[in-house]
């Protein structure tokens, strides 16, 4: 099933003349994990902000289960329709974790009614994640940069929604915690179903991946995939995605 | 049946504990701009109050005297005077009776209102009123007495204007540098796919709640403030020690208070909603990153 | 210096932001002259005039208490002795004396008198009969404190003559001047009458004065007249000439005493002192409390509501400035970190700054000092004329009003006031004070400005905020 599906999407900044993104397509299926990789400034913030609808494109369309997203409410679709991970969190430093999964249900208008109800499923999608009751309840303030990020995805999965996606997930992250999180990420995309979007620089995380799409200077370099390419992969990274895959199995 | 958007008033309650330092500062200010806002209203109010009473007092003190000292006038009889104090336009059929310097009498009636003394002169001089007499108000008595308060009158008004500007830029600047302050959490929430208008909403019902409490200590500060300001007025200003007019912070001042707090928070709110309507998440989280 | 120039290009630079911050600074410094030069003349007033009307004492006998006390018989004596006793006293600034006589005379014959000086008066119980008293002699300290000679008083000095100067010198009305075919320079002679002894008064005309003052002071004495106490009749002289007599007791004559406090808050000092001198314990001593109160009241009520509008817009401008300056600041951190990571030192910066704000308070400073003057007299007018003309009227009601005390024959003090010419008009102006106080003030607001800007830019290293840029 296409999930998301980009049709000759351009960006360019209000102001500017040169195009961040230029005539990309794609298409992205639900089930399945896909990093989108590049050099810095080659476009993938960018690339990403549209797909999140963050951002509007300026040529082209974004479609989402088939509905072009300009004609729907972007509001409406970050809050039900996909969930997105930061590099930076973005979480509410001020509030405790379990608030800020509760936030995300009542802004998405989580069909879980009452504040106790919506408590506890908060508990347990943190639970989910590797967050035991006492860290949920504890200011984000006081988080470390691991928990953060995991607070982070359980947030992003709060209203279930049918797309993943993330920037740089792991970029903070020390290797156990990292391993664990693309561990989460997997298998929200095999077992739970959902198109999972990674937008990321490291190896570790293209390993696990079922599709690698690429961004250079704002051109799609590639749908395919790049296991081959010994540029992305090195004898570690091709290791790496072997254990997964097995584990899988 | 909890509303759906329930939370927006639960989570607007919650930041105010979250930051309780910078609210209590927003709160100090908000409260001085309603207090000094009261004070102005209530002084202004006295003002116009005083110049009323002076109105009904002296203008309608109406004073039937020959125009010259001449002998060959004729006197007006008691009949007469009785007669003229059949009045529609009188208060009552009171008449005084004053001398004046050379054993020259002069009639005092009380009218209803100052308006009616042409009415009143037109009916004196229809019931018969010798020619040569005058049918006048104090007026250099009155002028002598309003005219200070004319001018008081004037200034407080220009004061309470300058008063209202100042609070209101205040509110407008709070404004501006709490929605600052608080981009990223704005950028968050906008990511989150919050509404815009449930967003700004969530921050008007902030200012609103201290507002509402400022509002509170300030009609009881500015309350007793405001009666010590008026006695003081009175006593220093009203040289004809009279009734007592009783300018206490009346319901209507109370209301108008009202007004003007919730015109502040309106205003704080307008300015927030614009601000958040310019901005974008995306802005906001990239700045970050 | 580099640092000034740079503080004014930057200004400019950011001419929304500044216009502001100076219209705010405007306001207040508007609305502080304005309050400041009204405060500061109705202190001159209220200080004047508590100088005037607080400074006369009042001795007087406490009626009320002497009935409630149940005394009677006559009023306590005051010799004439005690009189100027009480006048030796530091605490006060003048004294004035005035001295009543009935006078014979047989060549001068006054006013109203038909039988040209040969009336008789019989003593009460009728034993003995003596020529009536015909002229009426008054004795003052001070010819400048006559109220009626004062310019549009009902009394003049005719052209041709003088106000009586040295002994022996006297001014006579000019009824009695043309009934008697006297002018200036002539002499007049009289006899005093019910002094012992007898003295003789030669008297030198040295000017002649119109009168239109009430001739009787009673229907009564009209319709006996009693052409003695006729105004017309009354022979003006110096205190000393009739002092120079020789008298060694008051009898038969009425003397008047006013005195004038240097200071009004040492009333209750002279009191004490007067006492110890042997007042009797019947008199009180004060000063007019009551009334000065009541003419000051309106006064320093305006201007203390005026100060109330100063003080709040200090408040709520002071706030302004500091959410602006806040504002500013947040807007500059990068400029600033630039700055200093180019090496300027944390105390220029900070000078910068300050220069900025200094600029923006002198210029406004400048155009507020002339503004507030300009509107200070308008406002005071509407606000205060009112209250001083009411305050001129009733302090000379008062001081016609002469409240004479029971006569009791001998001795008087006299209630009323004399000698005071009331303020009628209130000159606003800016005195250096002020412009001292409103340029402090100017400064404080800039320091206000500047100094949120320094802390804070101050605090943060230039490292962090470039990083924080990128």
């Amino acid at each position: 099933m296409k999930c998301l599906e980009l049709a000759d999407v351009s960006y360019r900044y209000e102001g500017s003349t040169e195009y961040v993104l230029k005539n990309i397509s794609a298409a992205f299926d639900s089930g399945k994990v896909y990093t989108v990789v590049g050099e810095s400034g080659a476009g993938k913030s960018t690339l990403l902000s549209l797909i999140s609808g963050l951002d509007v494109c300026k040529e082209g369309d974004v479609y989402y289960d088939g509905k072009n997203l300009r004609e729907l409410d972007r509001d409406d679709y970050r809050a039900k329709c996909v969930g997105v991970i930061f590099q930076g969190y973005n979480l509410l430093i001020n509030s405790t974790a379990v608030y800020n999964i509760t936030l995300s249900m009542n802004i998405s208008e989580s069909e879980i009614m009452g504040r106790r109800a919506k408590k506890e499923a908060a508990f347990a999608l943190l639970n989910k994640v590797g967050i035991d009751r006492e860290t949920a309840d504890r200011k984000i303030l006081y988080l470390s940069g691991g928990e953060q990020q995991r607070v982070g995805i359980a947030r992003a999965l709060s209203h279930n929604p049918d797309v993943i996606i993330a920037d740089e997930p792991t970029g903070n992250l020390d290797a156990e915690t990292e391993s664990e999180v693309l561990k989460i990420l997997t298998r929200l995309a095999h077992e739970d179903g959902k198109c999972v979007i990674i937008v990321t620089h490291s190896e570790n995380v293209t390993a696990i991946a079922d599709e690698i799409i690429g961004i250079h200077a704002g051109n799609l370099i590639a749908g395919e995939k790049y296991r081959e390419n010994s540029a992305f992969h090195g004898e570690n990274g091709h290791e790496r995605t072997k254990t997964i895959r097995e584990n899988e199995q | 049946m909890k509303n759906k958007n329930f939370y927006v008033i639960e989570n607007a309650l919650l930041n105010l504990g979250k930051n309780k330092g910078r609210n209590f500062l927003q709160g100090v200010m908000i409260f001085a701009v309603i207090t000094t806002t009261v004070i102005a209203l209530s002084i202004h109010n006295t003002s116009v109050a005083i110049i009323g009473e002076y109105k009904t007092r002296f203008g309608s003190e109406v004073n039937i005297v020959p125009e010259t000292l001449a002998d060959n006038l004729p006197d007006i009889t008691a009949e007469q005077a009785l007669l003229y104090s059949q009045s529609e336009y009188l208060r009552d059929a009171q008449v005084d009776e004053v001398k004046i310097g050379s054993g020259a009498i002069k009639l005092v009636y009380y009218l209803k209102s100052p308006e009616s003394l042409d009415a009143f002169r037109t009916e004196v001089q229809d019931k018969g009123l010798p020619a040569g007499y005058i049918v006048d108000i104090d007026k250099a008595g009155y002028d002598r007495m309003v005219m200070p308060m004319e001018g008081l009158k004037d200034i407080s008004l220009t004061f309470l204007l300058i008063v209202l500007a100042l609070g209101c830029a205040i509110m407008i600047l709070l404004s501006i540098i709490s929605v600052r302050e608080r981009k990223y959490e704005i950028g968050v929430l906008r990511a989150m796919g919050m509404k815009k208008q449930k967003l700004a909403m969530g921050l008007w019902v902030e200012i609103l709640i201290i507002t509402s409490v400022c509002f509170i200590l300030s009609l009881i500060a500015g309350g007793l403030l405001s009666q010590s300001i008026s006695d003081a007025l009175l006593a220093g200003l009203m040289n004809t020690a009279t009734e007592p007019v009783d300018i206490s912070v009346s319901p209507q001042t109370v209301l108008q208070i009202f007004g003007v707090a919730m015109l502040f928070a309106s205003v704080a709110g307008i300015i927030s909603v614009s601000k958040i309507t310019k901005y974008e998440p995306i802005k906001i989280l990239m700045e970050r990153n | 210096m580099y640092i000034l120039t740079n503080a004014m290009k930057n200004l400019l630079r950011n001419k929304g932001r500044n216009i502001l911050i100076a219209a705010v600074t405007l306001v207040i410094i508007v609305s502080t002259v304005v309050t400041l030069t009204i405060g500061n003349a109705s202190s001159k007033i209220i200080e004047d005039t508590r100088l005037r009307i607080g400074s006369k004492v009042n001795i007087d006998v406490d009626l009320a208490e002497r009935g409630r006390l149940e005394k009677t018989g006559g009023m306590p004596e005051v010799g004439i002795d005690d009189f100027f006793s009480y006048a030796q006293s530091d605490y006060l600034s003048k004294s004035i004396f005035s001295v009543q006589l009935y006078l014979y005379s047989s060549t001068t014959f006054a006013v109203g008198d038909d039988s040209k000086g040969q009336s008789e008066w019989e003593s009460w119980d009728g034993s003995s009969k003596s020529k009536a008293a015909t002229i009426m002699l008054i004795g003052s300290s001070d010819p400048d404190i006559l109220s009626d000679f004062f310019t549009g008083g009902a009394r003049g000095i005719m052209p041709g003559g003088r106000m009586f100067g040295g002994l022996n010198e006297c001014i006579i009305s000019y009824d009695l001047a043309e009934l008697n075919g006297i002018s200036v320079g002539d002499m007049i002679v009289t006899t005093s009458i019910f002094v012992e002894p007898e003295q003789t008064f030669e008297l030198s005309v040295v000017g002649v004065y119109s009168d239109k003052t009430e001739a009787w002071p009673g229907p009564a004495y009209e319709d006996a007249n009693f052409f003695l106490f006729n105004r017309r009749n009354e022979v003006i002289t110096s205190l000393e000439t009739v002092m120079s007599r020789g008298f060694e007791t008051d009898q038969g004559m009425e003397m008047h005493a006013e005195y004038y406090l240097k200071n009004p808050d040492n009333i209750s000092k002279f009191e004490a002192e007067v006492r110890a001198k042997g007042l009797h314990p019947d008199y009180s001593v004060s000063i007019n409390q009551e009334e000065l109160d009541e003419i000051t009241a309106p006064l320093s009520g305006m201007a203390g509501i005026t100060s109330t509008f100063m003080f709040i817009i200090l408040i709520l401008g002071g706030i302004v400035l500091i959410l602006l300056s806040f504002i500013a600041v947040r807007e500059r951190k990068y400029e600033v970190g630039v700055l200093r990571a180019m090496g300027m030192e944390k105390a220029k910066v900070a000078a910068g700054i300050l220069a900025e704000a200094i600029i923006i308070s002198v210029i406004c400073l400048f155009i507020g000092l002339g503004i507030g003057s300009a509107a200070a007299q308008p406002i005071a007018d509407s606000i205060l004329s009112g209250q001083v003309e009411i305050a001129a009227e009733e302090t000379k009601a008062k001081s016609e009003d002469l409240k004479f005390l029971v006569m009791n024959g001998k001795t008087q003090f006299i209630a009323g006031l004399h000698g005071y010419t009331p303020i009628s008009e209130i000159q606003v102006e800016l005195d250096a004070k002020t412009i001292a106080q409103i340029s402090m003030i100017a400064l404080a607001l800039a320091a206000l400005s500047g100094v949120i800007g320094i802390a804070v830019i101050t605090k943060y290293e230039p490292l962090k905020i470039l990083r924080e840029r990128n």
